[in-house]
């Protein structure tokens, strides 16, 4: 064996020692183990893919917390629209009594008036300055204030979001279904004319009328908020499925990607204790040769 | 009967010869550690004998050794051994060439990384979604034109780099064809010296160790096939199936690679199947350049996000009413930006599906988030657009990590076939002093033979005769 290749040995075997004391080096202190596509090109594409269901999880998420909201107040909207039929029904019970003067079922149709009123405020209900039961016209209040009626054009649009993948619902209700219930019943702000006007005139005919109408009225809008709380639920149910799945996908994206610490720092330690000792062999072995003990 | 100095000329020859092996001992000792040194050794053998005539008979009784004399210097190697180092180090230049071209591209492509590709794939999908839950607000349009350009950006800056790697490679071939020409050139000097010396009988050792080195460094780049053509210490070199060097006309060819990969030596094809050459002129036309290489990848993945995006984009609305825009503009990785009326106004980026819809509703916006799970055909892969993607990184960190892996391979068989030829052609301290103690003390002991003989010569000249005087 000749000296020069003893040295070269020494060196190769001392290079490959200190590249992997540089790689575990490196996976202590980034606490990584695929840092570039070569460390696991298996790896990589899987974490690649699970980093991307993260960030679109996250996004998904971001969209149900947002539908929630918009969901939530479009409920505690149709819960006061359902209070406003509901005082529309008991005082055109109370004015149906005969009894009452002329007078009294005035005061009564009154305040079936300041119900009108209330109602284009709760039908103009907005979050952030978006009018929530406007459909995609947001900007604009779906009911006029000044003639009490919808403000046309209707806008009729549905507004939808995706929440899950290929997932989409839509989170609003609009102005013509909150003020018309299917069927032949007239629009709320009809129906509540007519009971103003028929307390008035004293037509408990139509009295009677306007309490079957605003009925339907009822029923309409529980339906709203049944289908509402409905889409709530499942707004919900995806919401905890994706923080399951959060946790699941952190798990795995961490068992591919990172590093097992106490693994790795006891392979630094090995390493570093495999590189000192062939520092110190290299030393005592290149040294001597005959030329050191000839004289 | 032998002449009365005659045993002078035996001592003389022992003090000549182990000086002279002496010598060739400090040569080796003081090459010790240059590169291509082989170990030289000198071969000696008992001279020609004379008769030796007895007094009473004119045929000798036996013959009379004149001493030692040095029949050559030989140099201590094996060609087989050569042949297979040559072989191993055109390999690791192949495949060195590869790992080292790769290892940059995978770290600049920064996968997984917050620049990567992957990530800002992810903010412009993740952009459409915010939007689509406020396709009013002009912060939200805002994000959605600064994840596209983000995106284009990050096209551009890989495609840039890839683009970089590749005119890299293409220097490197140029610098090494450029490399193996001169080095051919040295051959063919060296050649006609070794000539000149082996005419006149002598060994020219040394200039084949530097002849040797160079043939070395060429197998670096190319495969080569060394021939001696004659008895005169030349050597040919071949490339493939062309003579570069050629030892019986002393012509040198000129390798030659052009922008399609294909080598030529003086014009005529050849073929280069290893060594560095091979390794760059692979990363430049096939895995970075070519029609399946990484820049095309790339570009196919730039031009269907565009596609993808602009048909649906498109489609849609702008805040001001606008339709029929397009988001991106370009159709490579290089050249993919933000289109023009993007970039001056926010409202023209299409949320809506309907002009009727306007302003919150963000149908086309969640469609276009929905892209990112749309599965469509990709060049030649039916997958999603981020799916795509991921297929190339993989395939980059699988190239890299071969490459390398194989580079490591070939790198230890190299110290092998290193080791094997140290083995023949290397020199060891140990022996050469044990040499040294060796020639020294024969030096020293013929020298003595000189004495000695003095004395005989002495006690010849003055001593002898002296009777009665």
């Amino acid at each position: 064996m000749s000296t020069g290749q003893m040295t070269r040995n020494f060196l190769a075997d001392l290079e490959g020692n200190y590249r992997s004391l540089a790689d575990s080096q490196r996976q202590v202190s980034t606490g990584k183990r695929i840092l570039t596509p070569s460390d696991d090109p298996v790896g990589i594409a899987i974490a690649l893919g699970l980093r991307r269901d993260q960030k679109a999880g996250e996004a998904w998420g971001r969209n149900i917390d947002d539908s929630l909201t918009w969901m939530n107040t479009t409920d505690r909207a149709l819960g006061q629209a359902l209070e406003v039929a509901q005082r529309a029904r008991e005082l055109a019970v109370q004015g149906g009594n005969g009894t009452l003067s002329a007078e009294s079922r005035a005061l009564i149709a009154a305040e079936v008036d300041s119900l009108k009123s209330q109602f284009v405020e709760i039908g103009n209900s907005s979050i952030g300055g978006r009018y929530i039961f406007g459909g995609t016209a947001t900007d604009r209040p779906p009911f006029d204030p000044a003639t009490e009626t919808a403000a046309a054009p209707v806008n009729t649009s549905l507004i939808n979001r995706e929440v899950a993948q290929g997932s989409v619902i839509s989170v609003n209700i609009t102005a013509d279904r909150l003020q018309d219930p299917p069927g032949a019943t007239a629009d709320i702000f009809t129906v509540l004319d007519d009971l103003s006007n028929s307390l008035r005139t004293s037509d408990f005919d139509g009295i009677t009328r306007s309490l079957g109408a605003l009925d339907a009225h009822q029923d309409n809008i529980s339906a709203l908020r049944g289908e509402q709380a409905a889409k709530v639920n499942r707004l919900e149910l995806t919401a905890s499925r994706f923080e399951a799945q959060k946790i699941a996908t952190g798990d795995q994206l961490s068992r591919i990607e990172d590093v097992d610490m106490a693994q790795a720092i006891t392979d630094l330690t090995m390493k570093e204790t495999v590189y000192r000792s062939a520092l110190a062999a290299g030393a005592r072995v290149i040294q001597p040769s005959l030329v050191d003990f000839l004289r | 009967m032998a002449s009365t100095f005659f045993g002078l000329n035996v001592a003389l020859s022992g003090v000549v010869t182990q000086q002279r092996a002496l010598n060739t001992v400090s040569h080796n000792l003081t090459n010790a550690t240059t590169p291509g040194y082989s170990r030289q050794r000198v071969d000696m053998a008992a001279n020609t004998p004379t008769p030796y005539p007895a007094l009473n008979m004119p045929v000798g009784p036996g013959q009379l050794g004149t001493g030692v004399v040095a029949t050559q210097h030989a140099r201590l190697r094996d060609q087989f051994v050569d042949l297979n180092y040559r072989a191993t180090s055109a390999d690791v230049g192949n495949y060195s060439a590869k790992a080292d071209a790769l290892s940059t591209i995978d770290t600049i492509i920064d996968e997984p990384g917050d620049t990567g590709l992957t990530h800002l794939l992810s903010q412009y999908w993740g952009s459409w979604q915010a939007l689509s839950l406020q396709p009013d607000s002009a912060a939200a349009r805002e994000t959605v034109r600064h994840a596209g350009q983000a995106l284009a950006q990050g096209f551009n800056d890989v495609s840039a780099q890839l683009t970089a790697s590749r005119s890299e490679a293409d220097t490197r071939i140029g610098l090494g064809v450029q490399r193996v020409n001169e080095l051919a050139g040295q051959v063919n000097e060296l050649n006609k010296q070794i000539a000149m010396v082996v005419a006149v009988g002598q060994e020219p050792n040394d200039l084949r160790d530097q002849r040797d080195v160079l043939i070395d460094q060429i197998a670096g780049f190319a495969n080569v096939t060394v021939t001696e053509p004659g008895a005169n210490g030349k050597v040919s070199i071949a490339v493939g199936s062309q003579l570069l060097v050629d030892g019986t006309t002393d012509t040198v060819g000129a390798l030659a690679i052009d922008a399609a990969g294909a080598a030529t030596v003086n014009g005529v094809a050849t073929t280069v199947t290893s060594g560095s050459l091979r390794g760059l002129v692979d990363i430049r036309d096939t895995v970075i350049g070519g029609a399946t290489g990484y820049i095309a990848q790339l570009d196919t993945l730039a031009a269907a996000v565009a596609t993808s995006v602009n048909t649906r984009h498109a489609a849609g609305f702008g805040l001001d009413g606008t339709t029929g825009t397009a988001f991106f503009t370009g159709t490579t990785a290089a050249t993919l930006g933000v289109s023009a009326a993007i970039t001056a106004s926010v409202d023209a980026i299409a949320a809506s599906d309907t002009a009727g819809n306007l302003p919150a509703g963000a149908d086309n916006a969640v469609d276009l988030a929905q892209l990112q799970f749309v599965v469509q055909t990709i060049g030649t892969s039916t997958t999603t657009l981020d799916g795509f993607y991921q297929q190339m990184v993989a395939r980059i960190g699988v190239d890299t990590d071969q490459a390398g892996r194989m580079a490591q391979v070939q790198q230890g068989v190299l110290e092998a076939a290193q080791a094997r030829r140290d083995g023949v052609s290397g020199v060891n301290l140990d022996e050469e002093m044990s040499d040294m103690v060796r020639f020294q003390k024969s030096y020293n002991a013929a020298a003595r033979m000189v004495t000695t003989l003095d004395e005989m010569l002495d006690t010849i000249i003055s001593r002898m005769g002296v009777v009665g005087r």
